[in-house]
């Protein structure tokens, strides 16, 4: 999606499950852009650029794969492409299930995964306008 | 036989474009020995290729058309 995922998006998400009355468990991971402090400059914005087509296949992948593995409902992966301000969220993974333990499970591997298959670049913009392009840490 | 090359993220930024049209590589190794030659700065960066949106690991054939792109470390999230 354009731009940040705004919390009433993700508040109307949860909304709208009510009528799935066979959940038992939610699971949601929210990724939000950090003010790193990279060499004396803030990070005041994260701009996103994703090779679309590729991502959309990688993303598809993991979707498939997580209902073959777990015992879901459903699931909704939204990542933010363009400007993203530090404080506001860029990925939003909503995974749902009858019991918490396939949520859990679920939802921490696609993060994961999406962290290393998706296509996605993060440029770190700082105050001053300049920028560097962000680098992934392993799982911590 | 043309190849088009996508470059992506800081890959852009290193080959001061984002796409490429380029005549005669007969596999990736080739090609990507090409780009590294007429844009050094991708030297640093480390990349994989991906071609018609599959990942490829080890040398792979090119074909008339391909669209192989240049992919720098990912960072979403």
């Amino acid at each position: 999606m354009q731009g940040p995922v705004s919390p009433a998006f993700i508040a109307e998400s949860i909304a709208k499950h009510s009528v799935k009355t066979n959940i038992g468990a939610h699971d949601i991971f929210l990724g939000q852009v950090r003010n790193d402090v990279i060499n004396g400059k803030e990070v005041k914005a994260i701009a996103y650029s994703a090779y679309e087509e590729m991502a959309d296949e990688a993303v598809y992948r993991i979707r498939e794969d997580a209902f073959e593995k777990y015992d879901l409902t459903c699931m909704h992966i939204y990542h933010s492409l363009g400007l993203v301000r530090a404080g506001e969220i860029s990925l939003f993974v909503f995974v749902s299930s009858a019991h918490r333990g396939a949520a859990f499970d679920a939802c921490r591997e696609i993060v994961e995964r999406i962290k290393k298959e998706v296509p996605v670049w993060g440029k770190e913009i700082f105050e001053d306008e300049s920028y560097s392009w962000k680098q992934n840490k392993e799982a911590i | 036989m043309t190849v088009k090359v996508l470059f992506f993220g800081p890959a852009a930024d290193a080959a001061g474009r984002s796409e490429l049209v380029l005549e005669g590589a007969v596999d990736t190794d080739e090609l990507r020995q090409r780009l590294l030659g007429l844009f050094p700065k991708l030297r640093q960066l480390g990349f994989l290729m991906a071609v018609n949106k599959q990942v490829v690991q080890e040398k792979a054939v090119l074909g008339n058309q391909d669209v192989v792109a240049v992919l720098p470390p990912y960072s979403g999230g």
